[in-house]
C-alpha cells in the first residue's frame, strides 16, 4: 500500500518533449501512424487513432456536427455484419484516414472503408480452437501504428497485420496459452516504437506480466511481471510459493502520458479469487496502478487500492488522464473506476493518493475508504459460509469504459446495482488451470431489485449531476462529443443519445441486439460518422440470466452499426 | 480422488466401468463441475447460466454429452477437455449434469464402459526427470527450453521435437547438445539468414510449410517472432551449416537444473 517516490526524471521528461517537438513538427495526416500522432491524436478528431480515442482515456471527440440540437435526425448510414455472433461483439474499432479497422470474437479482423462500409480485407487468425476456457472467446480491440495492425489472441499471441493488405507480418508467441491458462483479450497499445500487451490469467494460477514488443519486428522489449519474485522489492507480500499462482492480470488496455513518459496500466485480482489462504499478506501489484517508464519497463511508482482482495474486483480498468485544480493547485492526476465500485483519484506523477468514492450504493465490502487511502471495514468471506456481498462478481461496473468531456468537466461512468452469495472453498493451485477458490450465486441487492444507471460525475469529488436509470446492466462502454451528447446502449439493443449536461434522452435506435463494446465517432470527407458495437454477449451477459431469466432470450449477434445526419441535397 | 476411482473402478472386476448414477459418482462430478465448468462466467454455480448454457432441464445422452465435453463444441466458447481433464473426471462430470437433467437418464446408458476410451495412462517418470519437465516449461524464466520445443502439449514447436531427435541417445550425448548446440544440426533445422529488401539481416529457422511468403523465426530476440515477406520483400536468403539454438545455458540453468532436465528428455525418448 501507498506510493513509491517517482523516478521520473525531469530530464527524460524534457528529452521526450523534444523529440516530439522535433518529429511531431513533420507528422500529418496521410503519413502512416507513429508516436508522434498517436500522442497528438486529440488534433485529429477526425480520427480514432487509438483504444481510448487519445492516451487520455477520455473516449471523447471534439467533433460537434452532430449535437444536441439536431441528434434526433441522425440515420442509419451504414451496417457491417461480421458472421461470427458467438460471444458477442465487444471491440472498439479504430478509424485512420478514412478506414476503420474491427477486431471480432475468435480474433478476425475487418477493414473496412469508413465512409461506405465496403470491406476492403479480412484476417482470420488461425488457431482459437488452442484457446484456454475461462476467459471466453471476445476480443476487444486492436491498435494500429506503422503500417501495421495488432492484436492479441486467444492462444496468447501477439500478431501483426498489414494495414493495407490484413497479410500477417509478424506472431509471437508470448506463452503457451494451455500452460499458463491465459489468453489476451484486451487491445494493445502503441507507445513509443513498441506495442505493449497485457494477459488474462488472474482467475488461473498463473503469475502475471506485461509485455513489450518491438513495433515493426516483433522482438521481445520486456516484461514486468505484476508479482515481484523472489529477491525483488514486494516479494514478500507474498506467503510461500503463492507468487507463482497469484493472478495479477493485465487484460484492460493501460495508456500513456508522453509528457511524463510515464505508462499507466491496471493490474487485475489476486488468485485464487475468493480464498486467501496461502496468500496472506499485500499480494503486489495486484489491484494497482503501476507506472512504468516505457523504455525498460522499469517500475516508477505503484499504489494499491486494495491490498490482499477476497472478492475479484479490479483495478484493471481505464485510467483517465486529467489536469486539473485541487485545493487551488494544479494537479496531473489519473482516475480509476475500480471493479468494487469505487473510483481512485492519484496523483499521475507519483502515486500519492488523493481520494476515493463510489459509483453504487449497494456496497458492503468495506464500509469506507479512508483519508488516507485505506479500506475500513473490510468483509472478508468466511472459508465455507454463504456470504452475501455487493456488488457482484461482475462489478459495481463492468469493464466497459466511462467518458470524460472537458466541456462539462465531468466523468460519465455506469453503475450496477447488483449482489451475490460467495461461498468460499479451500482451493490448491494447479498451474494455468483455474483457480476461483469458491463459487458465487448473483443475487438482488437487500429490499429491491437489481438494476444499473449511468450518471455524470465531479471526477475528483464524486458528486453526482444526473443519474439515468435502467432496469438491465448497462454494459457497454460511453462516448462523449463536444456536440453536447454522451452516447450508450442497453442490453435490449438499444442504442441511445443523452444530453451530457441534463442526461435527458434525445435519439435513440434499435440495433437488435445488446450492446457490449466501445462505440466512438469520426469523420470522412467533412461527414460526422458515429459507429457502435451491437452483439450481446460476454461473462456478464450470460451472469444477467441469474438475475433477469427473460435475458436468456436477449440474441447474440457482432454487428457494428454506423450513424450520420442525413446528408443535404438527398 | 485417485484412491475414490480405485475403489469405484474396481466394483467390476477387470472390466472397467462406471455407473453415472452412483451418489459418488455425482460427487466427485459435482466437484470436478465446480472447479472447472461452473467457474467464473462459464456454465454457473450448480449449472445454472452464465455466460454458457443453462445446463439445468435438460434432457441428455451421456455418450453425446461426453462427447461434447470431450472434444468441445468447435466454432463456440466451448473448449475440449480431453488432456486437461482424464477421461474418468469427464465422465464424473457426465454423471453429475445428468442428474440435473429433467428426466433421469435411460437405465441402457448409466453404466458406462471405461476401458474402451480410457485416459492414456500417466508415465512414471523420476522425481529427477519430473523436476526437469518442470524446468524444461517453467513460466518463470524468460529463456527456457520450452520457448523454442514443444512436448507433451508444453512450450513451443520452433525447433525440432526432442522426443524425436534424440531418440536414441545417451544421457551424456543429450549432455553435449545442450552444451554445443553446433555440436549435431536436426534435419530441417540449422539456421537461415534471410536479408531483407531494406537490408535488414534475420536468423533464425525458417518454415518449411507451403506458402507464398517466407516465414522464418527471428532469433533476434525470445520468445521468437515468425516473420513473414513477400517475396520481393527478400533479398537473400542462405541456409547456415549451424544450429540457431542458443548457447550460454548455464547462466539460465543450474548444473543440478541441466541434470534434471537431461533426465526428463532421457526419459521422454
Amino acid at each position: 500500500m501507498g506510493a513509491e517516490g517517482s523516478q521520473y526524471t525531469v530530464g527524460r521528461m524534457l528529452r521526450t518533449l523534444l523529440l516530439l517537438l522535433l518529429i511531431g513538427a513533420m507528422a500529418a495526416p496521410g503519413q502512416e501512424v507513429n508516436a508522434e500522432r498517436l500522442a497528438r491524436a486529440e488534433a485529429e478528431p477526425h480520427n480514432w487513432l487509438t483504444y481510448y480515442g487519445t492516451y487520455k482515456a477520455w473516449r471523447y471527440s471534439e467533433l460537434s456536427q452532430i449535437h444536441a440540437g439536431n441528434v434526433g435526425e441522425l440515420t442509419a448510414a451504414w451496417a457491417f455484419e461480421s458472421g461470427f455472433p458467438d460471444g458477442g461483439l465487444q471491440a472498439t474499432p479504430l478509424v485512420v484516414d478514412g478506414v476503420m479497422v474491427i477486431s471480432t470474437a475468435s480474433n478476425h479482423i475487418f477493414a473496412l472503408d469508413a465512409a461506405t462500409g465496403r470491406r476492403l480485407w479480412r484476417y482470420d487468425y488461425a488457431a482459437v480452437q488452442e484457446s484456454p476456457a475461462t476467459y471466453g472467446n471476445w476480443n476487444r480491440g486492436v491498435a494500429i501504428a506503422y503500417g501495421l495492425v495488432y492484436m492479441g489472441t486467444l492462444d496468447n499471441h501477439l500478431v501483426a497485420v498489414d494495414l493495407e493488405t490484413g497479410r500477417e507480418v509478424w506472431n509471437v508467441e508470448i506463452e503457451n496459452s494451455k500452460q499458463c491458462g491465459c489468453d489476451i483479450t484486451g487491445a494493445p497499445l502503441v507507445v513509443k516504437d513498441m506495442v505493449v500487451t497485457g494477459v488474462t490469467g488472474g482467475d488461473s494460477a498463473h503469475r502475471g506480466y506485461l509485455n513489450a514488443f518491438d513495433a515493426k519486428t516483433g522482438r521481445h522489449r520486456w516484461r514486468f511481471w505484476t508479482i515481484p519474485g523472489p529477491g525483488e522489492p514486494g516479494h514478500e507480500s507474498w506467503k510461500g510459493e503463492s507468487w507463482k499462482y497469484g493472478g495479477g492480470s493485465t487484460w484492460i488496455t493501460g495508456t500513456y502520458d508522453p509528457e511524463l513518459d510515464l505508462l499507466y496500466w491496471g493490474v487485475g485480482n489476486p488468485a485464487a479469487d475468493f480464498y486467501g489462504g496461502g496468500r496472506e499478506g499485500d499480494n503486489l501489484y495486484t489491484e494497482s496502478i503501476i507506472a512504468l517508464d516505457p523504455d525498460d519497463g522499469k517500475l516508477a511508482w505503484h499504489y494499491q487500492e486494495i491490498p490482499y482482495d477476497v472478492w475479484d474486483y479490479d483495478s484493471a480498468y481505464e485510467i483517465v488522464l486529467l489536469d486539473t485544480e485541487i485545493g487551488g493547485k494544479p494537479r496531473k492526476i489519473l482516475v480509476n473506476p475500480n471493479k468494487s465500485g469505487y473510483v481512485w483519484v492519484l496523483d499521475r506523477t507519483n502515486g500519492e493518493f488523493l481520494g476515493a468514492w463510489n459509483l453504487v450504493e449497494n456496497s458492503n465490502w468495506v464500509e469506507r475508504i479512508g483519508e488516507n487511502g485505506e479500506l475500513i471495514g473490510r468483509n472478508e468471506p468466511p472459508l465455507g459460509e454463504p456470504t452475501f456481498l455487493c456488488p457482484a462478481i461482475g462489478g459495481g461496473r463492468s469493464w466497459n469504459h466511462g467518458a470524460y468531456s472537458p466541456k462539462t468537466g465531468w466523468f460519465y461512468s455506469t453503475g450496477l446495482e447488483w449482489c451475490q452469495t460467495v461461498t468460499v472453498k479451500q482451493e490448491e493451485p494447479q498451474p494455468g488451470m483455474a483457480f476461483f477458490g469458491g463459487e458465487f450465486q448473483m443475487a438482488h441487492p437487500r429490499g429491491g431489485k437489481a438494476f444499473s444507471h449511468l450518471s455524470a460525475y465531479d471526477p475528483v469529488t464524486g458528486k453526482r449531476h444526473w443519474q439515468y436509470k435502467h432496469e438491465y446492466p448497462l454494459l457497454a462502454s460511453q462516448l462523449a462529443t463536444a456536440g453536447g451528447l454522451l452516447f450508450a446502449g442497453d442490453a435490449t439493443g438499444r442504442f441511445f443519445a443523452l444530453d451530457a449536461e441534463t442526461g435527458k434522452e434525445l435519439w435513440e435506435f434499435r440495433t437488435g441486439s445488446g450492446h457490449r463494446g466501445s462505440a466512438i465517432t469520426y469523420s470522412v470527407n467533412g461527414r460526422q460518422y458515429v459507429a457502435t458495437p451491437s452483439g450481446w454477449g460476454s461473462a456478464l451477459a450470460g451472469l444477467t440470466t441469474q438475475l433477469w431469466p427473460e435475458a436468456a432470450d436477449f440474441p447474440t449477434g457482432s454487428s457494428l452499426f454506423v450513424f450520420a445526419l442525413p446528408e443535404a441535397g438527398r | 480422488m485417485r484412491a475414490l476411482w480405485a475403489l469405484l473402478l474396481g466394483s467390476v472386476c477387470g472390466a472397467q466401468t462406471l455407473d453415472l448414477r452412483a451418489p459418488a459418482v455425482i460427487e466427485q462430478g459435482a466437484a470436478a463441475f465446480a472447479k472447472s465448468c461452473a467457474v467464473g462466467y462459464c456454465h454457473g454455480s450448480e449449472g445454472r447460466s452464465a455466460r454458457g448454457p443453462e445446463l439445468r432441464g435438460r434432457r441428455y445422452e451421456p455418450k453425446a454429452l461426453f462427447g461434447m465435453i470431450h472434444d468441445g463444441l468447435p466454432g463456440t466458447s466451448m473448449p475440449a477437455w480431453k488432456g486437461i481433464l482424464p477421461n474418468e473426471e469427464i465422465w464424473a462430470i457426465t454423471g453429475y449434469i445428468a442428474s440435473l437433467g429433467s428426466a433421469p437418464v435411460a437405465e441402457s446408458q448409466t453404466v458406462v464402459d471405461l476401458s474402451q476410451a480410457a485416459s492414456e495412462p500417466a508415465r512414471r517418470l523420476s522425481a529427477e526427470a519430473r523436476r526437469g519437465r518442470e524446468l524444461f516449461f517453467d513460466l518463470n524464466r524468460q529463456k527456457r527450453c520450452g520457448l523454442c520445443h514443444a512436448l507433451e502439449g508444453r512450450g513451443r514447436a520452433v525447433g525440432p521435437n526432442l522426443a524425436a531427435t534424440l531418440e536414441g541417445r545417451s544421457a551424456a550425448e543429450i549432455r553435449r547438445a545442450i552444451d554445443d548446440p553446433h555440436a549435431s544440426i536436426a534435419f530441417g533445422y540449422a539456421e537461415t539468414e534471410l536479408v531483407t529488401a531494406d537490408g535488414e539481416t534475420i536468423v533464425g529457422v525458417r518454415t518449411e510449410e507451403p506458402t507464398d511468403v517466407v516465414r522464418i523465426y527471428d532469433f533476434g530476440a525470445l520468445p521468437p517472432p515468425l516473420r513473414s515477406f513477400a517475396p520481393e520483400q527478400v533479398r537473400r536468403v542462405r541456409r547456415l551449416e549451424r544450429s540457431p539454438m542458443p548457447g550460454g545455458w548455464t547462466a539460465v540453468y543450474s548444473e543440478d537444473e541441466i541434470a534434471a532436465i537431461v533426465a526428463y528428455l532421457d526419459a521422454e525418448n
